[in-house]
């Protein structure tokens, strides 16, 4: 039907051909007017193609059809489709395209497909990564945090070996250890978890000194540690294993393996890692009671991601330890027999699952996370003490104990990037519940703590120079903990709400010098922390920490301000960093030692009267060349009571001790680190680090001393020869010496009746080390 | 039966590397190889700026870049160029030379001719660049491409 009337319009058109042989002329330009060359127009339905001129000039001879669709398309600009209509049309057309700057700015957005060089931001966020773990020889964590300004681990018992990581001189309670940015250490966890994580699965630790950023935990008071674990791309796999031979006695040999594996679409992709260390005690002084502790210890994890579509990702992890550890003497006989054992077999899961989302724009992105973590303990504390009764045995023989901890972490987080500026927002519910109980000494811990946090951080940029992170975060905390030990019930029932406001700016006072400064306030609520898990000994007794009575919750003003500069002389690179801090504590939480009643020394957690903490950082990179790189950084500051402060109780007046100046803190420590990459195969690393002087207690026969240590210089060298077998398969050899001037303390008290506490300085005597990589890494 | 596996591990290891002997790869060329085919032979260029320590440039080089369709369709229709973004060679291109003022290799220390072509973008990589056959730029993707994307970009 229509087919007969076109042609019977056609027909009676007659001569006029206007539609049927039409020539069709325009113009392409762009939007500053400029012609475009080399365009191409298409109409649509038909196979008539032509393209612009070095005019933009385009022509087509002959278009059939009232009305005809143009598809123009040229390098550099946005196709576009035209429709014209050929009765009302003029010819030339004018046709403006508009420039395609391909979105650029919205795939750099997208955050997890590129390799970018760190960004400098306005925290001081230190790192530590893979290369620092080779160059130090270390398996576990614990030994390569010291290699930071203002970062010191110590060993603090002789009998367990329990570590502390003190971030500008305040101990371990006073920061908060994450794991992927999440704080899934428990009170529990922390007191031997540092030594429980291998170096193989973290691919680089993020130290934050000072609680910069409202993201992280009001008891971030000192800084945060931040575990960032392995998040593959290539497919790569390695097995390493470090023997250790500790003052040419003591073996500690170490097996670890890992491996990705990532799809070539990045879509889906797992890692697997594994450690496995046995480590046999160390005697010092020969009198059968070991200063450092026997160790076994198996830890496996795994972590995969999927991602349903480029703007979702799902990651799920994965990970147990199985550790035993003891220390004392004796320590193949059953520990109710001996003099003192400290034994531990822990077992612990965690599990966690992480969902991230980005909006189509890349804009918003939404992330919801969930973690728990289980663990269980068997402890025993005690030992006859060198006493030989029947109560004594009575009470060795009672001193297993048995502690059960659950922790949970959910929460989402909402970033939106605007232009410039970030805004971050997010909730987060903790949930942690520990059971403890060594029935000899009627001893109970019964913890329940809850926290419901929520934060938000603006990351405002109001010039290209300066950068600032306004934010603030709500806790509010509910702990109800039973205490009690051998007949004393204390309690802990609080509920409150906490405002913490935080503020940090950075400052580009040239290309090369920067200013940092911040504020920070946070606090810590009256619970039992990690060193209230541990039990240690002195003179034959054991050592109970006890929450003290109507405890009130410890605040803190934290202020850090820091000038960094960095510069290129000719080849050799060079940054420097000067930073100063100063930290006020209100109500710090002391621990006070009693003298001994009925076989038992009780420390009791009691509330200060104010502290100051304040010095400096200094931290120097030099790199030479590509292939020489030195680091080398310190601290000198001041821990300070307002007041004199009481920490030990003695049998009469004259025999208390009070002290102005924080105990086991040095003045001055620092580090050095010194990369030398010889040729493309053989790498030399001489790290060290000093431990300044500083006073430790003492306690014999009921006496607390306050002893002068001295200091020490512990340096390591390591050398590292690769074979290069394929493009796919190195193998690495390498050994050296830790400690090679065994700078080492020489007072440890001796037999059943030592301070185990009476430990400083580093960790081990000289050791030497070698051991194999192979595999495919880089 | 022992010796029978030890062996044959030695074999595989010995003969690891052959199985990829035949196996065609891309032909990469040079800047200065490139000047020159251009002017004999114009043809459209993929240009694959990468660094030493992105992970997501090695694994674009040894998982996708190896596919045989990627590598036949690269091969026959394009000159390839890989340009290392903080190389400290001297390089000949356009009738200008291009060389930077240091000698000692430096992460986030970029080749002029890097930041020339890279200029007003952001310094990340993989970034990839697809001129046409009078090295205009068609297009650009700043990201690890898969072999499916990588296609789609060189379509």
């Amino acid at each position: 039907m229509l087919k007969q009337y076109t042609l019977l319009a056609s027909l009676l058109a007659g001569t006029s051909t206007i539609y049927a042989q039409t020539p069709l002329e325009g113009h392409l330009f762009n939007r500053s007017r400029e012609p475009i060359p080399s365009g191409t127009v298409t109409i649509k339905n038909s196979k008539s193609v032509t393209s612009s001129d070095t005019a933009g000039h385009f022509k087509f001879n002959a278009i059939t059809g009232a009305k005809i669709t143009l598809n123009i398309s040229a390098v550099g600009y946005r196709s576009l489709t035209k429709v014209i209509a050929m009765d009302t049309i003029k010819s030339p057309v004018q046709i403006q395209l508009e420039e395609d700057n391909l979105n650029l700015d919205e795939v750099v957005v997208s955050a997890t497909r590129y390799g970018v060089k760190r960004k400098d931001a306005p925290v001081v966020v230190n790192v530590i990564g893979p290369k620092l773990f080779n160059a130090t020889q270390s398996v576990a964590m614990s030994e390569t945090l010291n290699y930071q300004p203002g970062v010191r681990v110590e060993n603090n018992c002789q009998n367990c070996g329990f570590s502390q990581v003190r971030l500008n001189g305040l101990e371990g309670p006073y920061s908060q250890i994450l794991i992927n940015s999440r704080a899934v250490f428990s009170a529990l966890n922390s007191v031997y978890g540092l030594d429980q994580i291998p170096t193989s699965m973290i691919d680089r630790i993020e130290v934050v000194r000072s609680g910069g950023s409202a993201l992280f935990g009001a008891n971030a008071i000192a800084g945060t540690i931040n575990i960032i674990t392995k998040d593959p791309v290539e497919n790569d796999w390695q097995v390493k294993s470090t023997n250790s031979l500790i003052d040419g006695k003591s073996w500690d040999n170490t097996v670890d393996f890992n491996t990705s594996l990532v799809a070539e679409d990045l879509k889906t992709g797992a890692t697997f890692y594994g450690m496995h260390r046995n480590r046999q005690s160390y005697d010092a002084n020969g009198d059968g009671f070991s200063e450092i502790t026997k160790l076994r210890n198996t830890t496996f994890g795994t972590k995969v991601f999927y991602k349903p579509s480029d703007l979702d990702k799902i990651t799920v992890d994965f990970s147990t330890v199985n550790e035993f550890r003891r220390g004392g003497d004796q320590l193949d006989k059953v520990p109710h027999l001996t003099q003192i054992t400290e034994q531990l077999q822990t077992s612990s899961v965690v599990g966690g699952i992480t969902y991230d989302h980005y909006s189509e724009d890349y804009k918003h992105k939404l992330s919801a996370y969930g973690s728990v973590q289980k663990t269980v303990r068997d402890s025993y504390y005690g030992g006859l003490g060198g006493g030989s009764t029947l109560a004594d045995s009575t009470l060795a023989s009672n001193a297993y104990g048995k502690t059960d901890d659950i922790a949970l972490v959910a929460g989402s987080q909402y970033t939106y990037n605007f232009e410039r500026d970030v805004f971050t927002a997010g909730v987060e519910f903790s949930y942690n519940d520990t059971q403890d109980e060594i029935a000899g000494y009627n001893r109970t811990i019964d913890q329940r703590s809850k926290g419901l946090g929520s934060y938000a951080q603006y990351e405002w940029k109001p010039f290209a120079t300066l950068k600032t992170l306004i934010g603030a975060r709500y806790d509010y905390t509910y702990v109800d903990g039973k205490y009690s030990l051998a007949g004393i019930n204390r309690n802990s029932d609080q509920r409150f709400g906490t405002f913490s406001p935080r503020l940090t700016i950075l400052y580009d006072i040239s290309k090369d010098l920067q200013f940092r400064g911040g504020y920070a306030r946070g606090f810590r609520a009256p619970q039992a922390f990690n060193e209230d898990m541990h039990v240690t000994s002195i003179g034959g007794n054991q050592v109970f920490v006890l929450i003290g009575e109507n405890l009130k919750t410890e605040y803190s003003n934290a202020y850090t301000g820091s000038f960094s500069y960095n510069k290129n002389f000719g080849n050799v690179q060079t940054s420097m960093l000067v930073e100063g801090f100063y930290t006020d504590l209100n109500n710090q939480f002391v621990n006070v030692m009693a003298s001994e009643k009925d076989g038992l020394i009780i420390q009791e957690m009691q509330n200060g009267e104010g502290a100051r903490v304040y010095g400096s950082n200094i931290e120097i990179n030099v790199a030479p060349s590509s292939w020489l790189t030195f680091q080398a950084g310190g601290t000198v500051q001041r821990s300070r009571y307002k007041r004199e402060q009481l920490i030990y109780e003695g049998k009469t007046e004259s025999q208390d001790i009070w002290t102005k100046k924080y105990v086991r803190t040095p003045n001055i420590y620092g580090y050095m680190n010194s990369n030398l990459k010889a040729t493309k195969r053989l790498a030399v690393d001489l790290t060290g680090v000093y431990t300044g002087k500083m006073i430790v207690p003492h306690i014999q026969d009921d006496i607390m001393t306050l002893k002068d240590a001295r200091d020490f210089v512990e340096l390591n060298l390591r050398l590292g020869y690769t074979l290069p077998i394929h493009k796919h398969f190195s193998i690495e050899i390498f050994g050296g010496v830790q400690n090679m001037f065994n700078a080492f303390q020489k007072d440890f008290d001796k037999g059943p009746l030592r301070d185990s506490d009476y430990i400083y300085g580093p960790t081990r005597p000289r050791t030497y080390t070698f051991g194999l990589r192979v595999g495919h890494f880089h | 039966m022992k010796y029978k596996w030890k062996g044959s591990f030695l074999l595989i290891m010995l003969f690891y590397p052959l199985l990829h002997f035949g196996q065609e790869r891309i032909n990469w060329v040079s800047f200065e190889q490139l000047d020159s085919l251009m002017a004999v032979a114009p043809r459209e260029t993929l240009l694959f700026i990468h660094t030493d320590w992105c992970s997501y440039c090695r694994k674009m080089e040894q998982e996708v870049f190896t596919k045989a369709e990627i590598v036949s369709r690269i091969n026959s229709l394009y000159y390839a160029v890989k340009l290392d973004a903080e190389s400290t060679q001297r390089i000949t291109f356009d009738q200008s030379i291009w060389k930077p003022a240091w000698n000692g290799k430096r992460k986030g220390q970029y080749h002029p001719l890097a930041l020339q072509l890279l200029h007003g973008r952001k310094m990340v990589f993989p970034s990839l660049f697809r001129f046409d056959r009078d090295f205009r730029l068609k297009n650009l993707q700043q990201k690890y491409l898969n072999s499916k994307q990588l296609n789609d970009f060189l379509e």
